[in-house]
This record gives structure tokens, sequence and C-alpha cells, in this order.
């Protein structure tokens, strides 16, 4: 029996150095798919319940209470039949490496918890639906699903417990917009991926126009443990006002960029020396806290707790807490463009502002990272900062892109006046090589 | 897409309180309080999507709330109490700046752009105050794609509003047409170049904002909207009677566009109506009289007067009783009422064959003395259940098919009306309900267009249909003996009962393209039964087969053919004429030629050749429908006028020449008769007060549309708009001073720009245009509300209502037809395109007609020794056809369709008939 | 005897199904497997594109008008859904893909070294493939290992912490393999 206190990195615990796959057995060891056993013991409201009071935040980005999300589902008495679970693994986020991690090294632990998410709403099937590049993930997940289904914890009936469940994996066709959920569900119906409006919400309205929960796997590998140890266990496990642990990531010009499982809340200077601290040489200028639709944070803020709150009360958001540093040598500008080029580039076509608002922001800041700016073009970079802001397109992916870029003005803004003085980037970035070479791959 | 219910509510706009209905949404609300709020995506007819984000406005939570949020009106329901604000910084600034990311890409060759001076998103850049262009990148350019002879493509002006496979995908049901690609670079077009196959793809010139998809047969000539002299006018191609706005420049028709009917047409038209008007500027047209005196071997051609007088002495040699008439379901009301009146009731014959005329008859005897209901193309939108026995409605009525195709959505919108969703909201209710459809059973002879949204799909001969309508109306009824139907028909019957269980608001829809009167008494019961079942009134819709076939079988009470005239000929030992008009009476009648026999003089008012005006001795060429004004009465019963777009090319209105001939005919006549009261008229008002004198359904006649002398502010309704150009300078070639306008003495509407453009009461509004609304979206001005009916009420009138409450009578008997040995049943399967001489006329419809086949079941071949595919000859009588055979295993068996057209040997008029089928041999063809 | 009465008929489309590139065998079987998950066959869509994909590299007009077909959809409708996503090739690809990962990390990390090299070793642009038709050079968006910045996938293959010379090493390795 494993002590309960000493689990301080749960999600992690089986992860190896050496990069294997946790067989069934070894999870099983451990009190694999206990969390599942004990779910089937309880009355699927009890399920939701239990996580709604664990007040586990999703991990996708909005860290939405995933048992408030479950508790929209309409019970089963009110709208009987089909409804759906998805596990949103579709990790695209620039940045973003965490969800990889897991369900390359620890697979069972996803799958336990997606049946976890399906016995609470009463689904009968769920899908994973995997980016199309994580080819590691997609073979050893299969393999993990066969094995489960085989060992009758997964299947007709699960557990002989009368709750039956089958479990898919989509691998997707490669497209940032399919992790927006409504997006996703779109796509998991072989179409494009365009974002549903709501309401109604997936939980009334979603997949085939039936009940559906989409939850991010991070999110969803900590269900297993949550109905295992309870409660107060994974509300001591945070730092601050939430509960649990966190995956958070590193990546830029540190020394050992990597993810590691801390509790949330941990500081941010904390998390960038887990990285080994900046290469030698570079300078931390600022870093985006949680994936490159966030908005920077300076050095000023490494003191801050990498939590929900602190972050969105410091302008920014926590997002996938994988952090993505920028460093002295970097220009700013060039960054900013690389990141609205990604958002421009992964637009799904459907909203005028991000459609066309980004592809018009790409062009001013191609044109000042050439040399070409003019100083009206800042104000006018803020400007379309608005345009495409929340609340103005249809989903949230452009009012994501307009973070790193409004953030940069604010803070970084004597590093695009110095591009307009100079007529130049004074990196060294312009012209830039990439841009006229690309093509489109149809 | 209304979705309003009753209630009103308090909104307050800019500061100032409104009572809307409640159910909608605020861009619906807005534009119709007159409100000018710009947006692209969103249509009347197909809802909202949000996509374009072009309709902004600032939402406040409160009167304390000075901030307030952005919502997209399209998206956001009315509520009792809402504040909103049109001209907020924020919400203007971001309608600015959308605008301006939109035309980063657009580009600037409106001088050569189709949709030039009629352009929605020119009025919508205008509106939202976007001047000055930043974007400094290069423009993007796409490929064009070849979409066949009617819609043009021009990528590069594409804004990406997603509104053309709405429409066409969504709306329509077409699937080679959609979206691709994706973030800027989304393409709309088809997965290879090739004709769009949409009966409905002209529409797409009009739902476009922008001159992406055009009108490309317009484009081949090219005008200006406000360069177009435009006339409000009606279809004639079927009987549905949809609404159109024609245009002419020089002498020629150039285009035919949508005109708003809220009870008719909506938004939208189909690519027969829109592109079929060809023969109206053909070399192939009558433009002149001919006259063949006794005697002589050719005809020579002459004035019209001449051949009038000519005509008029023929009738006062051979004695006014002896000379017949025969009218012409193609034919207004009022000019087969002048040929009625000019040849007297008892002379006066429909142009008909027998079994068309059983079927007129009992149409008009179902509809007017029953209890049933004909419902409108609006209502038909309505019906939950609707069962099609015998039209293949995209060939024979499309417009109605696109109505049902409307209707099969209503489960769906209910189901996510009880989820909270409403019906505008047009992608949650489509994802919600996934493919849900209300129940449609379809009934035909071969699979028809409305297959993909059909329950349940039958294919039957006209006499299986019949015994399927009886055995279900006895079924619903709860009086069938299960035990007299076979099998099959058993199990038919059992899954149409249980898909119509439960429907509130069936529908029956039936026709005249079966052939069979008895179907047509068939689904009436049908339909009573249904809408006893339902506790509803019961409803039934009848496609006709002409345009005004219901007005002529109104005006034929006494029921009399060709086939009568041809008896009535024989029996005559004195020698007679016949005026036709507007018929050809070889397509109506195998016993043509020996008719014609029995005649002395055959004389024929029409505007194209046939093969009986090629016959006739006396040739009166008359005004089309373009080129004078009449009445049409729809399939449902509703009388609708149409204009003279422009100035006759030296035809006459035929009901003018008719008048003409009663005044010298009737000198010495009686005044109480119908010729000297048709020898009084003078103007087109005057035959239409006769019309009303008739009494009965015609009481209300004068007020189908306003008389000639009706006046907007002491002037007539101008043709033309008040931005026309050339009117100086278009002839100045030939003679600089300007010509005198035309002078209209029969309408309302003048051939000048003169007048007042806005304020038309709808029935004569030739175009749509208000101030800084210069495309068809202009429409919103003129509604009493988004989708309702326009100002000034709706143009036309519903002449009949079924609320007699008489029994069904089956009165007329049809002799079966007797297959001999070596026979087969044959029917004619209607074919949208091309089939008549009209729309054959149009280059760009002929290009679209499928291929000429005789379909058969390969089994019933089997039975008559055709194994391969071949051409096969069909023998009726003395014709023969040799046709190529298809075989098809979905059809029904133990008949023959043979396509229709109208140069066929083998006619529609001449059908269903038994006829030889016989493998073609290689002699001489 | 009359003769067959001229139409314009001929002008008419083609019937899409005469041009048809049939399903294989493989892809026949893989493609049934997957509609059995959805309620509608249609839904199968990108993963009956993925399954062609798998076996001849990309799809082609041809194949769209066989997935059409198996799954009762216009060629038009698979192909709205064919060009909306990144990893569905329309266009043939070289025996080796391989994509460089231009995303923020990767392009922080050295992007566009790596891109210069390689575009410069192959004298093809990115998004282009060699003459030989030996390897497809294509930009792809994060790959989610940013830890392991700057990366890029060699077909199924995820190679990390790439320099130029390392990346015109696999390159070469690849040109090798595929003569
Ligand atoms: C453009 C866009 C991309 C997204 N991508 C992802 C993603 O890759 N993975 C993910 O889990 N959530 C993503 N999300 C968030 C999802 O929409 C959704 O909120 C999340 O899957 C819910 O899971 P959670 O509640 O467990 O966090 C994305 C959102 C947007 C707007
Ligand atoms: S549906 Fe009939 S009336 Fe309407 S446009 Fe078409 S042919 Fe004309
Ligand atoms: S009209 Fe409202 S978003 Fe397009």
């Amino acid at each position: 029996m494993t002590n309960i206190q000493t689990i301080n990195q749960p999600l992690s615990q089986h992860i190896k150095a050496d990069g294997s796959v946790t067989t069934l057995a070894e999870y099983q060891s451990n009190y694999g798919y206990q969390g599942l056993t004990k779910a089937l013991s309880m009355s699927p409201s009890e399920v939701v319940d239990w996580v709604k009071n664990a007040n586990l935040r999703g991990r996708g980005g909005a860290g939405f209470s995933a048992g408030l999300k479950w508790s929209f589902v309409p019970p089963l008495e009110k709208l009987p039949g089909q409804r759906y679970v998805i596990c949103n693994a579709d990790e695209m986020e620039p940045g973003t490496f965490k969800d990889r991690w897991l369900m390359e090294h620890d697979p069972h632990q996803l799958i336990e918890g997606l049946a976890i998410a399906a016995y609470a709403v009463q689904a009968d099937t769920a899908f994973i639906f995997l980016r199309a590049d994580y080819d590691l993930c997609a073979e050893r997940l299969q393999h993990a699903i066969d094995e489960a289904h085989a060992a009758g914890l997964l299947g007709d009936p699960v557990n002989e417990s009368g709750f039956s469940l089958t479990m898919l994996l989509h691998t997707s066709a490669g497209r940032y917009i399919c992790g927006e959920e409504t997006a996703l569900i779109n796509s998991l119906e072989g179409k494009r991926a365009q974002p549903r409006f709501k309401p109604p919400f997936p939980q009334v309205s979603g997949l085939f126009g039936r009940p559906t929960v989409v939850n991010n796997t991070e999110t969803l590998c900590n269900l297993p443990h949550i109905l295992y140890h309870g409660i107060d266990w994974f509300a001591n496990l945070g730092l601050g006002d939430d509960n649990g642990t966190k995956i958070y990531g590193v990546s830029g010009r540190v020394k050992t960029p990597g993810c590691w499982e801390l509790p949330i809340g941990t500081k941010v200077a904390d998390i960038i020396a887990m990285a080994g601290g900046m290469q030698d040489g570079v300078k931390l200028r600022g870093f985006l806290p949680g994936g490159g639709s966030t908005d920077f944070l300076t050095e000023e803020h490494l003191n801050l707790a990498m939590d929900y709150g602190t972050i969105q009360h410091a302008g920014s958001r926590m997002g996938t807490g994988t952090m993505i540093l920028l460093d002295d040598q970097t220009c700013v500008v060039g960054m900013v463009l690389n990141l609205i080029q990604f958002f421009a580039q992964e637009s799904c076509g459907w909203c005028t502002p991000c459609r066309n608002g980004l592809p018009f922001i790409r062009q001013i800041l191609t044109d000042l990272e050439a040399g070409r700016g003019q100083h009206e073009d800042l104000e006018h970079l803020l400007k379309l900062c608005g345009y495409i802001g929340i609340g103005n397109t249809f989903c949230a992916l452009a009012p994501g892109a307009a973070e790193p870029l409004q953030s940069a003005l604010k803070y970084f803004r004597d590093d695009f006046v110095a591009h307009i003085e100079q007529a130049c980037c004074p990196h060294g970035n312009s012209p830039k090589p990439d841009n006229g070479l690309k093509k489109e791959a149809m | 897409m209304n979705a309003t219910t009753d209630k009103l509510v308090t909104i307050y706009v800019d500061g100032s309180a409104y009572k809307v209905k409640s159910g909608g949404h605020l861009l619906e609300a807005c534009l119709g309080l007159d409100k000018d709020l710009p947006y692209f995506c969103w249509h009347p007819a197909l809802g909202s999507v949000g996509s374009c984000r072009q309709c902004a406005v600032q939402l406040y939570q409160d009167d304390e709330d000075q901030r307030g949020r952005m919502a997209m009106a399209c998206m956001t329901p009315v509520v009792e109490g809402m504040r909103v604000s049109l001209s907020a910084p924020m919400a203007s600034e971001f309608r600015q700046q959308c605008i301006e990311v939109t035309m980063a890409n657009h580009p600037h060759d409106c001088p050569v752009c189709e949709e030039g001076g009629e352009c929605h998103l020119q009025d919508m850049t205008l509106q939202s105050g976007h001047t000055q262009r930043r974007y400094k990148g290069a423009k993007k350019t796409y490929h064009n794609q070849d979409l066949g002879p009617c819609v043009g493509h021009e990528m590069n002006r594409c804004i990406s509003c997603y509104r053309c496979v709405r429409f066409y995908q969504d709306y329509a049901g077409g699937d080679d047409l959609v979206v691709l690609g994706s973030k800027e670079n989304v393409y709309f077009g088809r997965h290879e170049d090739g004709c769009l196959s949409s009966h409905f793809s002209g529409n797409l010139a009009e739902v476009c904002p922008t001159g992406v998809f055009y009108d490309k047969v317009l484009s081949d000539s090219y005008t200006r909207k406000w360069d177009l002299q435009s006339a409000p006018s009606i279809c004639s191609h079927c009987s549905l009677g949809c609404n159109l706005s024609v245009g002419e420049r020089e002498g020629r028709v150039k285009r035919v566009t949508n005109r708003y009917h809220s009870q008719v047409n909506g938004y939208f038209i189909c690519d027969k109506g829109r592109y079929g008007f060809a023969h109206s500027n053909s070399e192939q047209g009558l433009y002149q009289a001919q006259v063949q005196p006794l005697g002589e071997s050719e005809k020579v051609t002459c004035d019209n007067a001449d051949a009038l007088d000519y005509v008029a002495q023929i009738i006062n040699e051979l004695g006014a009783e002896n000379v017949f008439g025969l009218g012409s379901p193609r034919a207004s009301v009022e000019e087969n009422f002048g040929l009625k009146s000019l040849v007297g009731k008892a002379n006066f014959y429909a142009g008909h064959n027998a079994v068309q005329d059983a079927i007129q008859t009992h149409v008009l005897h179902h509809l007017t003395q029953t209890n049933l209901h004909s419902p409108s193309l609006k209502q038909i939108e309505q019906a939950d259940a609707i069962i099609i026995i015998g039209e293949d409605l995209l060939h024979t009525a499309p417009r109605m098919a696109l109505s049902v195709r409307q209707a099969s959505r209503n489960l769906g919108f209910a189901r996510a009306a009880a989820i909270g969703i409403p019906r505008w909201q047009d992608e949650p209710v489509r994802i919600h309900t996934q493919n849900q459809l209300s129940p449609i059973i379809s009934v035909t002879t071969a699979s028809s267009g409305l297959d993909d949204i059909s329950s349940l799909c039958l294919q039957l001969t006209p006499e299986e249909m019949c015994d399927y309508a009886q055995a279900l109306t006895s079924a619903i009824d709860g009086t069938l003996d299960s035990s007299k139907l076979s099998a099959k028909l058993h199990g038919q019957v059992q899954r149409s009962l249980t898909l119509l269980a439960g429907a509130k608001r069936p529908l029956v829809i039936s026709g005249s393209s079966s052939q069979s009167p008895e179907l047509i008494d068939r689904t009436a019961q049908l339909a009573l039964a249904l809408g006893h079942n339902s506790g509803t009134q019961a409803w039934l819709s009848y496609c006709l087969e002409a345009a005004n076939s219901m007005g002529l079988g109104m005006l034929n009470q006494d029921a009399k053919h060709v086939g009568d005239l041809s008896l009535r000929l024989q029996q005559q030992s004195t020698a007679s004429a016949l005026i036709v008009l507007q018929a050809d009476l070889f397509a109506l009648s195998t016993e043509a030629g020996a008719m014609c026999e029995n005649l002395r003089h055959l004389i024929v008012l029409d505007h194209l050749p046939s093969a009986t005006s090629k016959k006739a001795d006396v040739v009166i060429a008359c005004a089309n429908t373009f080129e004078t004004e009449g009445t049409y009465i729809n399939n449902e019963g509703r009388a609708q006028r149409f204009f003279a777009v422009h100035d006759k090319q030296g035809r006459a209105d035929a009901w003018r020449s008719l008048a003409t001939l009663a005044k010298m005919v009737s000198q010495t006549g009686d005044p109480g008769t119908s010729v000297t009261q048709l020898a009084n008229c003078i103007k087109f008002d005057h035959v239409c007060n006769l019309v009303s004198q008739q009494g009965g359904l015609f009481s209300h006649w004068c007020n189908v549309a306003p008389d000639a002398d009706f006046r907007v502010a002491g002037m007539k309704i101008p043709r033309q708009s008040h931005r026309a150009s050339g009117r100086t300078s278009l002839h100045a070639h030939e003679s600089v001073s300007e010509a005198k306008q035309p002078e209209d003495l029969d309408s309302a509407l003048g051939y000048t720009m003169e007048g007042t453009p806005i304020n038309k009461p709808s029935a004569l509004m030739p175009q749509v245009w208000s101030p800084g609304w210069n495309s068809n979206e202009a429409i919103n001005k003129f509604q009493e509300e988004i989708n309702g009916p326009l100002k000034g009420g709706e143009a036309g009138l519903r002449l009949f209502d079924g609320l007699q409450g008489l029994p069904l009578t089956s009165s007329t008997l049809i002799p079966s037809i007797t297959i001999g040995a070596g026979q087969i049943l044959a029917h004619s399967q209607s074919r949208l395109f091309a089939s008549d001489q009209a729309s054959h006329l149009s280059t760009a419809l002929r290009q679209r007609s499928d291929p000429l086949s005789a379909r058969i079941h390969p089994q019933t071949a089997a039975q008559m020794g055709l194994t391969e595919v071949v051409d096969v000859c069909v023998e009726l009588a003395q014709l023969q056809w040799r046709l190529p055979l298809t075989l098809d295993a979905s059809m029904a068996m133990d008949l023959v369709l043979l396509p229709s057209h109208y140069q066929a040997p083998i006619n529609v008029g001449h059908l269903p008939a038994a006829v030889k089928l016989s493998t073609a041999t290689d002699e001489a063809t | 005897m009359t003769p067959i009465i001229a139409t314009d008929a001929a002008t008419h489309c083609a019937d899409w199904r005469l041009k048809i590139e049939p399903l294989n065998e493989h892809e026949e079987t893989a493609i049934a497997a997957q509609i059995h998950h959805y309620p509608q066959p249609q839904a199968a869509a990108i993963e009956a594109l993925k399954i062609v994909q798998q076996q001849q590299g990309w799809v082609s007009d041809g194949k769209v008008k066989a997935i059409a077909q198996r799954l009762q959809m216009s060629p038009d409708e698979v192909d709205s859904v064919a060009t909306f996503y990144n990893k569905i090739y329309r266009q043939p690809v070289g025996t080796t893909v391989i994509s460089i990962c231009d995303s923020v990390s990767c392009w922080i990390m050295g992007y566009q070294g790596l891109a210069q090299a390689v575009t410069q070793e192959l004298n093809i642009a990115l998004g282009e493939t060699t003459p030989d038709g030996a390897i497809t050079l294509l930009p792809t968006p994060c790959l989610g290992a940013c830890d392991h910045a700057p990366v890029a996938m060699v077909d199924d293959q995820l190679t990390r912490q790439l320099t130029p010379a390392s990346l015109i090493l696999l390159v070469r390795r690849a040109q090798e393999q595929s003569s």
C-alpha cells in the first residue's frame, strides 16, 4: 500500500527516465484502475460531485471546473440516449508539450481518467482526439486501449459493473483549431474543423447533436488519483487557491528545457530554475506563461505563483502552463511575427477578424521587421489587437493571437520603435528569408 | 426563417424605444425598424451564422452601463428591455475595421464587375465609413472555374461570407459547390471545373454580395442595373407563378431576377425562370403577320392590321357561329377571355387534350368546392409531413421542391426549439438535429431529385399510385381491408402510415404530370383523410401543366377540349375557321392533321412558330409576357399581373388584336353580347372590367393590381431608374433628336425615368432600390418586417380558399388505355430544361438539358425482348420516334418513360398511350 | 423515322464516377472498419483520406472520388474536408517528407538557420519537392517537442535538437534511401 503523503507527483509517478512506456501490469501494480473501480462503486452523480468538490480546473487552458462542466450534461432520465466524452489530445499550442509527455509514458492513466469521466456523464463511447503528428503516442495509446479492452477494464460491461464503454482513438489530420472543443467535435464528425456557436454548449448538444464532454488530457489524468486518494489529498497538493499539481514546462534558451509536475501555484522563478536557468550569455527579458496565446510577462513577474488567479491578475493567463522564454538575443518583433504567422496560418477561415485581420497584422509586422515600418503602425497594431479581441470573433483563436502582440507592444515598445528608427531589425532578421519562400501545401 | 412570435417587446436603440416582435434577432429587428446596419453573412432566408462579424452593435446591460459590450446583432436574440447602440464608437469603428480588412484583398475592378451598380459590398463599405486603404501587401489571385453556361466565377472578388455554399448546399441541397481550403485561402467552388448541377444555381448571383458568382448570360451582353428598363413580371415556365423582375435595354430582354413575394417565391427562383427568357430576343420568333390568301401556296408577310382585316373578313364571310377558338394554358386570362368573347362561349375550347382537361376540371372542382386548401409555397414550408405523388418536382415545379426541402427541416426546428435554439440560428439547428428530417414520402415513376430528403421513396406507375393513395386513405380512415391488398402494397401503406403518424400539418402534393385524372381524385381523398385525421384543414397542392392552366380552367367551365373540337369539326356541315391562341394542335392531338383538313381557315396568334402556325393561313404575331400585360392564375389560385417590360417589336397585344377583331365584326351586333363588349375595350383595364363582370371567382379581378390611372405623387411608376443613362445618346447615331418615349395607356407604369423611384406599391415595383441600398438586399426597406409581406400589400390576389365543404365528385371518365400485344404503356418524363420551345431557345438552358432517352425497367425491357442497351423505335399511331434506351432498375415496371421535348414526334400531349416498342433497325433514319 | 432530336446535352458535365481511381483492397477494408465507429459514413471522411494517403503518399483527384462514392458523398464534399487539413496532401509529395517546425520555440532556437541550410542544400523552397521526387520540404506548426527545439519530422520520425549540419545529414540519408 502506498503512503498517500509521499505521492506528490501523482501524474508523473510512473514516468521513467528511459522514456519507456508504463505497462498495464506496472500501472495496475500501483493502484492503477482502482480509481475507476471506486467510481463505478459510486453513482454517476456522486462522481460528478466528487470531482466538482475537488475543484479540478481544466488544464486545457481555460481553467474551467471539470466537475461543473460535467454537471451541465442533462441527466439520463431527462435526456435518454447516446452521449460522448472526448479527450482533447490535440496539443498544438505553440510551446506546449505536456500532454504528449503524459500520453507517451503513461497511457493507462489517461484511459482510466477518460473512463471515469465517461461513467460520470453516462457516456458509452469515448474518443481520444490525438494530434496528427503524435505517432508514438498513437501507437502506445492504441496498444494500451487494446490491453484495457482485453483485460475487461473497458468494453462491455466494464468490470462487471453494468457500465459499458467503447474507447476509440482518432488521430487528427492536423489543424491547431481542432483543439478548440467545438471545432474538435466538427472534426470528429468528419467535417471541416470550424468552431460552433455556443449556446448550445456541447454538454447539451455536441458530437452528432448528443450531449458531449470535452476535457484536456492532463485534466483527465488527474481523475484516477482524485477518485482514489480523495478530495482532501488533492486540495493539499496545491500551494495557493488551486488544487492539485500542474505539469509545467519551459522552452527557449534555457539550459535544460522540459516539463515537470509541480504543485500548482509554484513560483515562476522556481519553474525556470527546474530548467537550469538561462543558457550562458543570454538574459531573460520576458516570458509567455502558458503557450503562444498568452500575454507576455517580464522579470518583475518572476516571483508570482503560477496559478490561474495570480497570473490572470498580472495581466496574462496561465494557459497550458508551459512557458516560452524571451531572451535578450531574440527579436521581439520577430517572435511576435512568428506567433502571428502561426495563428494566421491556423485560422479556420470562418470569421472575418481572424481570417483577414491576422494576415493584415502579419503584413504590418513583416514590414516592421524588414525595416519598412512607420510610427503610426504601432497605434494601428494596437487597434487591430482590439479588433480581433475577445467577443469580436467567433472563437478564442484570434483573441489568443492578440495577446502576445498587445503585451509586447506594452512591455517592449522600444524594440518596435528601434525597428522603425533604424529601418531594419537590430537583431539582423530583416529581410526574412523564409516568408517569401513559404508555399502552402494543399 | 420567420421565427418571430407575436409577442411584442420593447427595445431601446440608440436611446429610442421601439416595439418589436420577440423571438427574432437584433439585426432583423433593426433592419425592420428601417435602420441601416451592415451585414454580409446573414440572409433573411438562410438565417444567421455570425461569420462576417459585420453587424456588430454595442449592447448595454442596463441604464447604468455606459461601456457596454460588443455583440453581433444577427446572433443576439431580441429580449424585453434590451439596450443597444448602432452608433456607439466602439461598434462603428469595429464595423469599419471589418470592412478594411475585408477589402485588403478585394480587387478594385468595379468598372468591369458584373455587380457594378448593385453591389452589396460597395453599399456596406460606404455605410461603414471605410474610405482609406492602409494595407500594403499584395492581393491574392485565384483561379476561376468554368461553372457552366449560367453562372460565372470570379474568385478574386470573394469576401468569404459563406453565403453561396449556405444557399447552394444547405438551403437548396446541392452537393457540387463547396468551400475549399482554409484560413485566408478559403475558396468557394467545385472539386473540378464543371457545370453546376443545381436547378437553383442562378440564385448564387443574387445571394453573393459581390461579383464572384454572376449571371453569365447577362454578362455576355452586359448592362448595369440602373440602365435596365424593368417591369414586374410573372414567370411563364410553370404553374407556380414566381414573381420576376425583368430588365431590358435596346430592345432586348437582358436578364431576369427574383422579385420578392413573401407567399410565393420569397427570395429565390429556379434557373428555368431566370435563364428562360432568350426566346423573347430570338430571331426565330414571330414578329410579323403572315397571310396566305385562298388559292395561294405561300404566306406573305403583312401588317398586323391588314391581317386582322383579313380575319374579320373571314369571320364575316363564314358567320360567327362557324368560327371556333382554341385557348391556351400559356396565354393570360385576358387573352383567353378575349378569344372566348370573340368566338362566344359555345365555340370556345381549351387547348387541352381530354386527359388534361379532365385533370384541370377535377383540380378546379376540388380546390374551389370542397374543404381542401391549396397552400402557398410559404405555407408549404410549414408542413410537418409531406407526401408527393406523381410529381418529380425538381422538373415540374422546381420552386416548390425548394419549399419542400425547407419543410423537411421542421422536425429539426422543433427539436432545436425544445432545447432553446431559435430557428434562425442556422448552424446550431443543423448540428443539433443532424440528419433528422420531417417525413417526406415521394412516390414517382422514376427516382426523383428529392429522394435525398425523402424518408420513403416509391417508384410506381400512375395506376399503382392511385391504388396506393386509395389504400392509404382507407388505412387512415380505418376502413382498410388489408386482405384485399398485395403484400407489397400493404407494406408500402404500413410504412407510410408509420411515417405520417403524429403529423399535425400534413400536406399532399400531386399534379398533372402523371396524366391521370383519377390520381387527382385519389390524392384529394388522401388529403381530406389526412386533414381529418390531424384535425386541421386538408392541405393539397397540385402542380399544373402551364403558367395559366388554372386561369384557362376557370374560363372553360364547360370543360371543352381539343377532342371535343375535333368531333365538332367532323360534324360541321359548313365551312369553318379556327383561331388558335398560343397553342399547338399537333402537340395536343394525334388527330391534328385531320382537324386541319376539316377547316377552311386556320388562324394563329402567337409569338413563336409551331407546327400549327406553319400550317395556318393567317398568323398574327402577338406580344409575349415581356411585351404585354396580363394575368396568370397560379396553381394555388393566386391571380398575378405581369407588365410589359418594353414596347413590342411590331407585335401587338393579343388581347388588343382580339378586341380589334371584335370591333370589326360586331358593328351590327347586339350590345349585350360578349363580342360587342369586347369591341368596346380600348384599354387593358376595360378587359379586366369585363373579366370581373363574369362574377363568381372573378368578382374581384380589378383588385389584382392597381389600374392604369394609379399614380404616386401624381406620376406614373417609372420603368427606368432615375439614373438611367443614354436616353438622349443611345440612338444618336441614327438621329440626334431624342425619340419620343413610348406611352403606356394600359398600366400605371411609364416608359421613362420620371416618377418617384421609391414608395412604389409592391405590385408595381420594377426593381428594388433604396437610397444607399443599390443591391437587391434593398428589399428589407420594402418589407413590413423581415421575411414579411411587402409594404402596401403583397402583389396579386388569391381567388379561392376552399372552404365550401362540398363533397368530392369524380365525374369525367377517361376510357382506360388498352395495351395490345407487343405494346407497352408510355408516359412522359418531365425534363426541366429545354423541353419546351421557349426554354429551348435559351442557349444556356439547352446546354443544361438532360440527354434524351426512353427509360425502362430492365425486367420490363426483357419482357419486351429488349435485352441490350440499344436505340429503340417507339410507335404511336402513325408517329414514330427513334431514341436511345436507358435501363433503370430503380423505376416503376410495366411502362416506358418518354422524355418530354417539344419537337418530339410523340409529345406529352399524346400521352399516356399504348405504344409499340422495338429495337431500332438501321434502315433509313 | 424521326431521328434523335439534337440537344446540347453533350456539353453536360461528364459523370465523375467515370473518373474514379478505385480503392484497393486494403483501403476498402480499413475504411469500412472506420465507418463502423460512427452513426453515419460521412463521419469517416478524414480517416478515409488518411488511409488512402498512407497507402498512396497523397490523395489524388481520382481517390477523392472513390472515397466520395464509398461514403455516399460528392467529390466536392470530400474535397472540402480534404483541403481544410494540413496533413492531407492533395498534391504528390516526395518519397520522404521533411517537416520542419517553424513555430515559436523552434524559431527562437534556430529554425531560420535550418530552413536556410536545407533549402540551399536541396535548391528548393519550403513547400516544394525535389525534381527527382526524393524529398518534400514542408514548414509545420509546433510539433509539441519544444523541449527539444529545434525539431523536424522526417516522415513519421521526430528528430530533435537539430543543427543545420545534422539536418543536412538527415537530408542526405533520405536522398540515398530513395535512390
Ligand atoms: C484555438 C484553440 C485551441 C485550443 N487547443 C487546445 C488543445 O490543443 N488542447 C486542449 O486541451 N485544449 C485546447 N483548447 C481549449 C479547448 O477549447 C477546451 O477548452 C478544452 O479542451 C477543455 O478542456 P479542459 O476543461 O479539461 O481544460 C483550445 C482552445 C482554442 C480556442
Ligand atoms: S419555379 Fe416555376 S414559376 Fe418559379 S421560376 Fe421556376 S419555372 Fe418559373
Ligand atoms: S451578418 Fe451578423 S455576423 Fe454576418
